[in-house]
């Protein structure tokens, strides 16, 4: 059932439950008038909600109920027994139609018209037929106009059942979640203990299950309170979109970071003021398309949301590429409304002026407009943002946009980390920063300085790179050639690189809040323990970035602008992955080709010329690019070995190079070439020719083919022969095999069969592929055509292909 | 009167803490230093799979004899875990003594106790083994914030 659905459904039953009390409470004292009041809240939020979910019986039931009631209310109608009795019977058949909808069933018919009859104030005659006091005796007279209500009380009994809901106070919630989380830590230590202990069968097996366990259970708890914030977010393209048209504006909305998970309630807190910021940002950031294009600008505004999760908190990026905040304006418009003094304002800087937007009864629209510019806003969203311990930014470039930089905390979360070391230390980092991490003692990379900033070459971007050890004012062990860059990419889209000693490893990472002693040092987002128990902080990767100042208020790079990506593709300039070969030449292969860069154990690398296979993560794939034995010029591997993992999208194979260099832009000409195999063309790059590796023909030759989509079944005879021998054959060819005579077979291969037929297409559509024992030299010559010796793996092949063909013709 | 106190020896002196507000003393161990922080905070240390912050009241009272600057702490250092607003500290002393039962009223004494053990301190308590300073947990957490922010 639709989520929103079953939330209106168990608030119904909820509140059903909560006023059952009040009701009776009420029928005992109908002049009662705090009962009244509930009851009346009751159906009102009924009526509401039916509204809004187009349930227009239980609308019209609960209006008429509400009606009544307000007159009570109003003083107009004094309550009688009989009204009484009227509101309880229509309040029973709210419940009843709540058990429906959830079921999906249609509403129970009709009965509701004398149910809101009997409201009426005339009604009482036929009221009181039914009883000397007209208590709610419904179910003994089923005569009664209000007999429904009988049904009202079986129908919860016969629900069949459906998932139910039922509602927890979070703090409950929370308990249960620290507690878990604690409970996979110890389980940490515990196995640390384990292993220190040595193998012990008896044990190890009962903690292989716990394990199972808390994982299990880790994964629901998580689930109870997480949502991921698409749910969110999937309400923004509608809004966008009505309020656009509504302003005669053209705005596009982008969205990212939707899988981010964050609390329920979090969510919810977060609701309103990311719908103000974005009704904001159209209403007074994007200009209208005419405005737009006489700035040189695309006519379609875009706005964009991005989340992402660090430590624990979430950042969420909304920036708009509309006109920007002015400056100017704010500052007087905050003098004239006595926010500021003229004299404090002077002294801001422009970073400043642009926070007093947060500040209460500041608009800087000339006109007040329907969907925003009331003054009640942005101090609202602040306040809102604060309460929940969150904070919110703006920054701003005139005539290039806004971005507003939220951030939200998590109390507690489980997020997927990478453990660093810097100094002899571990730090931990929250993998989704992580674009790319580049080892720099493999490999020559493009350095430069800038002032005091060293810069890095990544992708043809200069990008700015920090010392992690400067950061945390720790002495690095290893030199600055022989660090590790992680390239990390913020929630804007900018970039930056950090030199760290080592990367450890990677996992799931409980992050506890760190105390206000630490927290102060803006560096740390949390602190986790590893396996083997000790403690390690969580980088705080946007703050370090805001402390060194590489927070960028220009939105520009926070997607590329929708004209720059076609131009891109367009670009004759390719990316390509330079390594150097077993022979020490140095060659190139497109960079889209590579998936990965592994390093494998050389013993894991199998098989003999021509079909050489490499084991690489539990995976077996052609390898290529190794030196031919004997080959005297060539270094042979030996321990490890880096290889290029490629993929064509569908196939994979590895390509094992002597190193891995850098990846470039090709700008030189391709000098196409015909006569060296595997290689597609010559270019020039920095004075030396490289030959580039014809991805087409390696695939072609090397990679593994990939399954036909529609898979042709096969039947083979029911001997042992064909399970053993042909089966895994015929199946390694593609096809999919059965020995059932019964199922349905699109090719049919028989063995020795009596009676000779053409090997093809038989009459019925169906192709049959005759198999013999008897080798082609010992039968007679005319009978070689009509079937294939066993043994012949080629010809059975070929005859597989032709009966393919015919098939799919 | 008759409160249970935990004796203890910070930076030399004999001081005391509420008993009831310490949770437990545990023998400190590994303790992960954290970079850009106060140095009377030392660091992390884990207990039971819980993250502790290391706090030594020697540096919070001006002196360094817990642990001198670079110098690791003596293998068998002790440290008096509390919580406060729900962080767990491990409040690193020189040594803990015993459980005393305190024998007067919390007092001042005049001319004071200095400032930094001051700042500290609720005040003077007899024990049956003399005096002791009755040093305030929240105060010495609390410290560690408000250096930094000075600085």
């Amino acid at each position: 059932m639709d989520d929103l659905l079953a939330d209106f459904v168990a608030e119904t039953r909820e509140m059903l439950e909560a006023s059952e009390g009040e009701i009776i409470a009420w029928e005992a004292d109908p002049s009662d008038k705090s009962r009244l009041d509930t009851i009346f809240r009751f159906v009102h939020t009924v009526k509401g909600n039916c509204g809004f979910f187009d349930f227009p019986r239980l609308e019209r039931l609960s209006h008429a109920a509400e009606d009544a009631l307000a007159e009570v209310r109003a003083g107009r109608r004094v309550p009688d027994a009989a009204l009484v009795t009227a509101v309880l019977a229509i309040i029973d058949r709210i419940g009843e139609m709540a058990n429906a909808i959830e079921q999906g069933q249609e509403l129970p018919e009709d009965g509701e018209d004398a149910l809101i009859a009997a409201l009426e104030v005339n009604a009482e005659i036929e009221l009181n037929a039914m009883g000397a006091d007209g208590a709610v005796d419904a179910d003994n007279d089923a005569a009664d106009p209000v007999t429904p209500s009988k049904s009202a009380n079986n129908a919860p009994d016969n629900a069949p059942a459906v998932q139910r809901s039922i509602r927890l106070p979070v703090d409950l919630l929370d308990r249960v979640m620290s507690g878990v989380s604690d409970m996979v830590l110890a389980r940490n230590d515990l196995a640390h203990r384990l292993r220190q202990a040595g193998n012990q069968p008896t044990i190890d097996g009962p903690f292989e299950r716990l394990t199972t366990i808390l994982t299990d259970v880790r994964e629901a708890i998580t689930r109870m309170r997480m949502q991921r914030i698409e749910h969110l977010f999937g309400a923004f393209p509608r809004l966008v979109r009505d309020l656009s048209s509504e302003l005669y504006k053209q705005v596009m909305i982008d969205l990212e970071g939707g899988g981010v998970e964050l609390d329920r309630e979090m969510i919810e807190m977060i609701r309103d003021p990311l719908t103000h910021i974005i009704r904001n940002a159209i209403d007074h950031g994007i200009e209208t398309p005419s405005e737009r294009l006489k700035n040189g600008k695309r006519e379609i505004g875009l706005l964009s949301i991005a989340a992402r999760q660090s430590g624990n908190k979430i950042s969420l990026v909304i920036s708009d590429d509309g006109r920007g905040l002015d400056e100017a304006k704010i500052a007087e418009k905050a003098v004239a409304n006595g926010i500021i003094s003229k004299a404090d304002c002077d002294a801001l800087n422009r970073e400043e002026i642009l926070q007093l937007v947060f500040e209460p009864g500041l608009s800087t629209a000339e006109k007040v407009s329907s969907i925003s510019g009331r003054g009640v806003g942005l101090d609202v969203v602040r306040d809102n943002l604060e309460k929940v311990g969150g904070s919110i930014r703006v920054a701003s470039t005139p005539g290039k946009g806004s971005l507003f930089y939220l951030q939200i905390p998590l109390t507690l979360s489980i997020i997927a980390g990478l453990t660093i070391e810097i100094g002899g230390q571990s730090f931990a980092l929250t993998q989704s920063y992580i674009e790319e991490i580049i080892d720099l003692a493999n490999g020559n990379f493009e350095f430069s300085n800038a002032g005091e900033t060293a810069l890095v070459t990544f992708r043809g971007e200069r990008i700015p790179c920090l010392s992690l050890a400067e950061v945390l004012g720790v002495e690095a062990e290893l030199a600055f050639d022989k660090q590790v860059l992680v390239v990390l990419r913020m929630a804007n889209g900018d970039m930056f690189a950090l030199a760290i000693d080592r990367i450890h490893s990677h996992g799931d990472m409980v992050v506890k809040p760190l105390p206000p002693a630490i927290m102060a040092t803006k560096m740390f987002g949390g602190t986790t323990l590893l396996e083997d128990g000790s403690p390690v902080l969580l980088l705080d990767i946007p703050q370090i970035a805001f402390k060194m100042g590489l927070v960028s208020d220009a939105r520009s790079q926070t997607f590329p602008s929708v004209d720059a990506v076609p131009a891109a593709n367009t670009s004759t300039n390719q990316h390509v992955m330079m390594f150097t070969d077993f022979s020490g030449r140095s060659k190139a292969i497109r960079l889209e080709l590579v998936q990965r860069i592994e390093t494998i154990q050389s013993d894991s690398i199998e098989g003999d010329d021509g079909a050489v296979r490499a084991v690489v993560a539990g995976e077996i794939l052609p390898i290529i690019g190794l030196p031919e034995e004997g080959d005297e010029n060539a270094k042979q591997p030996s321990g490890k070995v880096r290889v290029l993992r490629l993929s064509d999208g569908s196939s994979e194979l590895l390509y094992a190079v002597a190193k891995v260099q850098d990846a470039i832009e090709l700008t030189g000409d391709l000098v196409a070439v015909d006569d060296v195999p595997f290689t597609e063309a010559m270019t020039l790059v920095e004075g030396n020719s490289i030959s580039l590796i014809d991805g087409h023909a390696i695939f072609a030759k090397f990679g593994s083919t990939p399954r036909l989509v529609n898979t042709l079944t096969c039947l083979l005879p029911d001997s042992d022969w064909a399970k053993t021998m042909l089966a895994p054959l015929v199946s390694s060819a593609g096809y999919r095999v059965t020995h059932s005579a019964k199922s349905s077979a699109d090719i049919v291969i028989t063995l020795d069969q009596d009676a000779p037929s053409d090997v093809g297409i038989s009459s019925s559509g169906l192709s049959v592929i005759q198999l013999r024992s008897q080798p082609d030299t010992e039968i007679p010559k005319a009978d070689r055509p009509h079937s294939i010796y066993r043994y012949d793996r080629d010809g059975l092949l070929a005859a597989l292909r032709l009966a393919g063909k015919g098939e799919a013709a | 009167m008759n409160e249970l106190l935990l004796i203890a020896t910070v930076a030399g002196r004999r001081c005391a803490f509420h008993a009831t507000s310490i949770r437990s003393v545990i023998e400190l161990g590994k303790i992960t230093p954290i970079p850009g922080t106060a140095d009377m905070v030392l660091g992390l240390a884990a207990m039971r799979s819980q993250t502790l912050t290391v706090i030594d009241c020697a540096r919070v009272v001006g002196e360094s004899l817990a642990a001198q600057d670079g110098e690791p702490l003596p293998a068998d250092a002790r440290a008096a875990v509390v919580d406060v607003d729900g962080y767990a500290y491990a409040l690193a002393v020189d040594s803990i003594e015993d459980i005393a039962e305190s024998a007067s009223d919390v007092s001042k004494v005049l001319g004071g106790f200095g400032k930094k053990w001051a700042a500290v301190a609720h005040g003077m308590v007899e024990t049956s083994d003399g005096p002791a300073l009755l040093l305030d947990i929240d105060q010495l957490v609390s410290s560690t914030t408000r250096t930094d922010r000075a600085a």
